[in-house]
């Protein structure tokens, strides 16, 4: 009887603080997403915004997709680009926090400027990402001529992943680092210095004190790395390596090349479907796998 | 050389070792970090560059041509042909709202997430960790036709009425946060009969300045500079904000003026350096362990 009533308690404060999000969800996130279950399965022809004419064509949309080989080829390609880039943002994210966390003059300078990349406005960002990783002029070689290097040609079929890849990581650092940096401050100090006199030095503190501490956070990075490197697309917009090459196109991409045709609503929202279903199985695996090397505190 | 240094530091007192030690590692880390920041600044650095070039065609020159003279003078351009003051008023409005409203809900969703026992919130986590992995793009058509049906289009509240639900992003990295910070001194407040909002501001909240600083940063990054929701609901010119402003300004001349846009994407980028250099003032530890500490 007392179990149920505490329960019961425990339940109105549950929803008295979950309130903002079962508001915001209802008004402005189920309907659009059912909607967009809803044009799955039509054929749908949108002018100025507005949808005329839709036809049931009951599931040939997804059927399509299993035949569409430009999206098949862009699964491997989304599949490249998210295993290279998760763990290596973290890694590097994470060195480049622990480094900044150090007391010494201009860390402030420093953290700063690491995210700088990340806030080019987008209408600038064209013409800057695109000059540096252009084949005909390209700044990178420009400056890496200057030490000796290079050239490179970036937006080759080859390395054009590579520089996608690049750039992403590019940007991505600071964002990363200012997360970590913040879980930084509450490794507690009284841990470290304990660690000290027992004489660790610094690769140890960091596995056994930093790590552990930082996992929920590094957890966090990993499983919404994962969601966005599966619907990666910005960057691959962005440098729009030549038409012919193919090895950048991501699900997203592809999905947003149908949308942007009027008449292929209905299909991309089949696939954006698609990859809802991708991305969620490959985060609950990671998620049900790495959730049990998180250190929780209490 | 390097054995005898060696030797000398294990003949000095301890302090001194360990200042010396100290010395080295920070000259080494101040090192690196001005390494790293120097490559990263580069495509930041090439657009400063740009903004104060003389013509616009030299922006595309190659081998890069150093501007010569150095022309300031595309700031105050811009600055006056976007009609910088307006622009700027109206995404501080979209900015301030999202980020206070957002913020709040998110600390208040992320802090049911964190501490409660209740089973149901696996199911509520699961769906908000699902409506991050559709790709968004696929509802702004149907979201489109509801602001249209609401008679929304046209004014700012599609961009700031949804910031009510919080940010899935947020409300999943505040849990992380407050789930790493033990429940020791919470409970102990429980019993001394601290209601459960007074646990979250007066407890929990004070330890968590550096994620709020870090929500601070992001929230102000994504409003300021989000383009797509500006562009398909703002219709009238003096509702515009800063990024649509300028993306307007680049089509509006038959040749772009690219030294001129630069020049207000530099413009565009300082109150966000600002607010990332000011929120960095919560990045300070000891909050934690005062608290904590018996």
């Amino acid at each position: 009887m007392i179990k149920l009533k505490a329960n019961g308690r425990e339940r109105v404060w549950f929803y008295a603080f979950l309130s903002p999000w079962i508001i915001g969800f209802l008004a402005f996130t189920i309907v659009p997403m059912l909607t967009s279950v809803y044009y799955s399965f039509y054929k749908i022809h949108v002018f100025n915004m507005n949808v005329v004419e839709p036809t049931f064509v009951g599931f040939k949309n997804f059927k399509y997709i299993f035949e569409d080989r430009l999206f098949l080829k862009s699964i491997g390609n989304t599949f490249t680009y998210a295993i290279i880039r998760v763990p290596v943002g973290i890694i590097v994210s994470l060195l480049v926090a622990v480094l900044l966390n150090r007391k010494m003059p201009g860390t402030k300078l420093f953290r700063t400027l690491i995210y700088l990349p990340a806030m080019i406005p987008i209408v600038g960002s064209t013409i800057v990402w695109r000059q540096l990783f252009s084949n005909d002029f390209s700044l990178l070689n420009f400056l890496i001529g200057n030490i000796g290097l290079g050239p490179v040609k970036w937006s080759s079929y080859d390395n054009a992943m590579g520089s996608v890849l690049l750039m992403s990581i590019w940007c991505g650092i600071g964002p990363s680092m200012i997360i970590l940096l913040a879980a930084l401050q509450n490794v507690p100090v009284s841990q470290m210095e304990a660690a000290e006199l027992d004489g660790a030095n610094a690769v140890q503190k960091f596995f056994h004190i930093v790590v552990p501490m930082l996992s929920p956070t590094l957890f966090y990075l990993l499983i919404t790395g994962i969601i966005g490197a599966l619907q990666a697309y910005a960057e691959m917009s962005l440098l729009q390596m030549p038409g012919d090459s193919t090895t950048t196109m991501t699900m997203v991409v592809v999905q947003n090349m149908y949308r942007m045709d009027g008449y292929g609503i209905g299909y991309s929202s089949a696939m954006s479907w698609f990859i809802f279903f991708v991305v969620g199985l490959i985060t609950v695996v990671f998620f049900r796998v790495t959730n049990k090397f998180v250190y929780y505190e209490g | 050389m390097l054995k005898t240094e060696n030797k000398q530091k294990r003949a000095l007192p301890l302090v001194r070792t360990k200042k010396t030690r100290k010395l080295i590692g920070d000259i080494v880390c101040f090192a690196v970090a001005l390494i790293l920041s120097c490559i990263l600044i580069i495509p930041f650095l090439w657009m400063l560059i740009c903004s104060v070039q003389p013509e616009s065609s030299l922006i595309f020159m190659n081998p890069p041509v150093w501007p010569d003279p150095i022309r300031l003078v595309n700031y105050k351009e811009v600055f006056f042909e976007i009609e910088m003051p307006l622009l700027f008023k109206n995404t501080m409005i979209i900015v301030v709202s999202n980020m206070v409203i957002g913020i709040a809900a998110s600390i208040s969703v992320a802090y049911a997430f964190a501490r409660n026992r209740t089973r149901e919130k696996n199911i509520f986590f699961s769906v908000l960790l699902a409506t991050m992995m559709l790709p968004w793009v696929v509802t702004l058509v149907p979201q489109y036709i509801i602001y249209n049906k609401i008679n929304w289009l046209g004014t700012m509240l599609p961009l700031i009425a949804p910031s009510i639900g919080g940010s899935a992003f947020f409300i999943f990295m505040f849990r992380q946060f407050l789930m790493a910070i033990p429940k020791d001194l919470d409970e102990a407040a429980l019993i001394d009969g601290c209601g459960r909002l007074g646990i979250l501001i007066r407890i929990l909240l004070p330890q968590c300045m550096p994620i709020i600083a870090t929500m601070i940063i992001f929230s102000f990054n994504g409003s300021w500079s989000d383009y797509v929701g500006p562009s398909i609901y703002l219709t009238d010119p003096d509702q515009y904000t800063l990024s649509i402003g300028l993306s307007k300004y680049l089509v509006a001349n038959s040749v772009t003026p690219w030294h001129r846009v630069m020049a207000g994407c530099v413009l565009f980028s300082l109150p966000m350096i600002v607010v990332i250099f000011t929120c960095q003032k919560a990045f300070t530890r000891g909050i934690v362990a005062s608290g904590l500490k018996v």
